[in-house]
């Protein structure tokens, strides 16, 4: 078990979900996050996050390496997870809306910690590109 | 944006409350904006944050 820190925007993200998707899609929201603008499946997607955060914890390399996703430049160190509310159906089975990619630090081997920097949607890569602006410039 | 001239003074107070409106919607962009592209080495700890969402039972496993 490790400590899962999340940085000020990643914490952002989750606390902030629905005026994130809002800017980003349009407000009120459609499509699959339409049902994003009732509070009660707002807080299940954000328990959603504490629950993939929770195994994070629990299991550091849970978390896809990033490397594997074409494109990637600065966070080929870091991995990622997907998560969605209990209970949510999308077209296909298992399917999950959103994306948390971290970092563990100091290193992969013996890690302390696990950063969390993004905190997004599947759609769009978006977690993805956050995170490549958010991500540590060194070690 | 194309200038619309109001015509009457309630039609002018109309829209400048039409204006305040976008103005705060620029205003929480710009914030959104920052906020994806910065981290200023502030981090929260898993178990604040499931505080925040009153989640900490979910970390009880």
């Amino acid at each position: 078990m490790i400590h899962v820190e999340l940085s000020d925007a990643a914490r952002d993200d989750l606390l902030q979900l629905r005026e994130h998707l809002r800017a980003r899609h349009g407000a009120p929201l459609s499509g699959e996050f339409a049902e994003l603008e009732d509070d009660a499946n707002l807080l299940a997607v954000q328990h959603g996050a504490i629950r993939a955060l929770a195994t994070i914890r629990d299991n550091p390399w849970i978390g896809a390496e990033n490397r594997a996703r074409t494109g990637s430049r600065r966070i080929v160190d870091g991995r990622h997870v997907y998560f969605d509310r209990e209970g949510y159906r999308g077209r296909h089975a298992g399917d999950m809306r959103f994306r948390i990619v971290y970092r563990l630090e100091p290193d992969e081997g013996a890690p302390a910690r696990a950063t969390v920097y993004a905190i997004a949607e599947r759609a769009s890569q978006r977690a993805y590109k956050l995170a490549e602006r958010r991500w540590p410039r060194s070690g | 944006m194309a200038v619309r001239e109001p015509a009457t003074y309630e039609e002018a107070l109309e829209r400048i409350g039409e204006l305040e409106e976008e103005l705060e919607s620029l205003d929480a962009l710009l914030l959104l904006r920052e906020r994806a592209a910065s981290d200023d080495g502030t981090r929260h700890t898993l178990e604040d944050v499931a505080r925040e969402l009153g989640a900490e039972d979910l970390l009880d496993r």
